[in-house]
């Protein structure tokens, strides 16, 4: 209890101080991370090359600062991950829908992230990326691959999206932003 | 984290996998991108067997993974069923297939490396006809998977004989048409930059018998047409092929080819036994003896093909992709880069050495300028056959030159 008081004061002070919110972007290698990070900031398509270690970047969106961290999602670096959990508010997984046999990977991955303490107030979007890729599986078959319907605690959602047309990004932060507004 | 991956096989095993993925990527063939052939490659894509530089494992990325399936080769953890699949395959097994119409030894341009990448495995442009076979040795002409010992390891003089036979089986795989004899050709080529010091120190032998299955492949072709000597067999099939393809890649491609092919060409004169030692003393330190009579051989080449000037104007349409690249490269990269790039390079250093003593400087300088030759989208494209030819004596003629630096890089190779 004490620990959902300070966290809604605390989300209300970022509000009052116009501060940045911190977002993680996580998920497996190649799901699309830093070209989801560089559209949302740029608005362009970059060619990217794998993230060993992380691009930061801020964004506004409705008003809001956000400050979003893409980290390099290789099995060996998936470790220091936890090196970015706190004062995390939200954490955008991202997940390659066209990689269906790394599913079962990438639902492993996010189960033991949302394991850890520092993330337990963290809101949750799940983007399905690569919605554009012959035979990627649609929101709901990863929804349920990942067994997002089985989290508990959990202010979570799932958005399709196809990150290099820009399509799903904006609803997907649309919902965050709500989230993160909404008394927990 | 990631204790999913991790848990799933031993540590111990994983730790295997590293040191071998890591031998792997020390193999010539595979030292330099199955793509760019140029930078140092610690990705891979698994399902397709090679080895790529970061920025091409970006674009292989880019395509999705019912195409690449990249990974790192020192970031991930492999199962034994990716390891399966890029230790069957590798660079230049990769390449046979994946570039089997393309011209010997294509370098493709820096700045269309995502065009080319998707070209080659998205529409499948110059692939073989076909699904990748589920052996990939066959088509090396059913040789073992390629590994510098088995480059090495025959050393009988019978070596020869026993290729020319078998090449037969291999011009079925492959396919008779005509583009497939360069490509293949080009595939030994496209990974030389390593291969060729270990071919060079090998035994003669072993090493007409790899060029004469090159000549087999294209059997239209006389075993020797464009070459005056008779050792020269690797040139002449690229000399030969490169015409009748008329694409610009076979340029790289007798570039590449005649760096391992010219120290035959001096040593089978000299006679059998003698002349691996003839070939080593050109490389290791300053041997006079053996120079002078190659240096004959080239300028005869050379006048045949149109003399030196010839040969410098090929050097600026060969060195035109390869040139400005690899400068840049040279420059950025670490020691282990830029050995490879000396030997990505062959036009330009090669060609320099003999010649003139300010060619590196040339080289950049017609680097730029090639790639206004060049200019077109088709970098495959033509390229004039005069240049072709020149290319043969070129790189011949930069084996008697040996300095220090040159040795270096031989010995990296051992």
């Amino acid at each position: 209890m004490g620990a959902t008081f300070s966290s809604l004061f605390s989300s209300l002070a970022f509000w009052s101080r116009n501060k940045e919110v911190r977002i993680l972007m996580l998920g497996l290698d190649s799901a699309g991370k830093t070209t989801i990070l560089y559209k949302l900031q740029l608005g362009d398509v970059v060619s990217t090359i794998p993230t060993i270690g992380f691009n930061v970047e801020s964004l506004s969106y409705k008003n809001i600062k956000f400050q979003v961290w893409d980290l390099g999602g290789q099995s060996s670096i998936r470790p220091y991950w936890r090196c970015y959990y706190a004062d995390t508010s939200a954490i955008i997984y991202v997940v390659d829908s066209a990689d269906k046999e790394r599913l079962s990977t990438s639902r492993t991955e996010l189960l033991s992230m949302l394991s850890e303490e520092e993330l337990a107030n963290a809101k949750l979007l799940v983007l399905a990326n690569k919605q554009d890729l012959p035979g990627a599986a649609s929101a709901a078959e990863v929804s349920e691959r990942l067994g997002l319907d089985k989290l508990k605690d959990r202010s979570w959602s799932i958005q399709a999206c196809t990150a290099t047309e820009g399509k799903g990004l904006e609803e997907g932060l649309d919902w965050l932003v709500t989230a993160m507004q909404a008394p927990k | 984290m990631s204790y999913a991956s991790r848990q799933s096989q031993s540590k111990a095993q994983n730790e295997a996998n590293a040191k071998t993925l890591r031998a792997l990527v020390k193999q010539p063939e595979n030292k330099i991108c199955a793509d760019c052939k140029r930078n140092d490659p610690r990705w891979a894509s698994w399902n397709l067997g090679c080895f790529l530089c970061i920025r091409c494992s970006g674009i292989h990325r880019s395509m999705g993974t019912h195409i690449s399936k990249v990974k790192s080769i020192d970031l991930d953890i492999w199962t034994p069923e990716q390891m399966e699949s890029i230790q069957k395959w590798g660079n230049k097994l990769c390449n046979l297939y994946w570039e089997a119409h393309l011209k010997a030894g294509h370098v493709p341009p820096e700045h269309k490396i995502e065009s080319f990448i998707r070209s080659k495995y998205e529409t499948r442009r110059w692939a073989k006809d076909g699904p990748p076979p589920s052996d990939p040795s066959v088509l090396d002409g059913g040789a073992p998977v390629p590994s510098s010992s088995t480059t090495r390891g025959s050393g009988s003089t019978s070596q020869p004989q026993q290729r020319a036979v078998k090449p037969a089986s291999a011009v079925d795989l492959l396919g008779g048409d005509a583009p497939p004899p360069p490509s293949q050709a080009t595939t030994s080529l496209s990974q030389p930059s390593a291969r060729q010091p270990s071919n060079l120190l090998d035994d003669p032998p072993s090493n007409n018998g790899r060029t004469t299955s090159g000549n087999i492949r294209s059997p239209t072709s006389p075993p020797a047409p464009a070459a005056p000597p008779k050792t020269h067999t690797a040139p002449s099939p690229a000399a030969a092929a490169a015409p009748s393809g008329g694409g610009g890649g076979g340029l790289f491609d007798l570039d590449w080819h005649s760096g391992p092919t010219s120290p035959p060409a001096v040593s089978s004169p000299t006679g059998g036994a003698k002349g691996k030692n003839d070939i080593l003393s050109l490389f290791s330190s300053a041997t006079p003896a053996p120079a002078p009579p190659l240096q004959q051989q080239h300028q005869q080449q050379q006048g045949g093909f149109g003399g030196l000037d010839a040969f410098g104007a090929m050097n600026l349409g060969g060195a035109q992709s390869q040139g400005p690249a690899r400068a840049a490269q040279t420059q950025s990269s670490s020691g282990l880069f830029s050995t490879q790039d000396v030997w990505g390079a062959p036009t330009s250093v090669q060609q320099s050495r003999p010649q003139a003593p300010t060619t590196t400087t040339a080289t950049t300088t017609t680097s730029s300028f090639g790639g206004g030759g060049f200019g077109g989208d088709d970098i495959w494209g033509d390229m004039t056959s005069g240049a072709k030819a020149t290319a043969t004596p070129s790189s011949a003629t930069t084996a008697p030159k040996k300095d220090d630096a040159f040795a270096d890089i031989w010995g990296d190779f051992k």
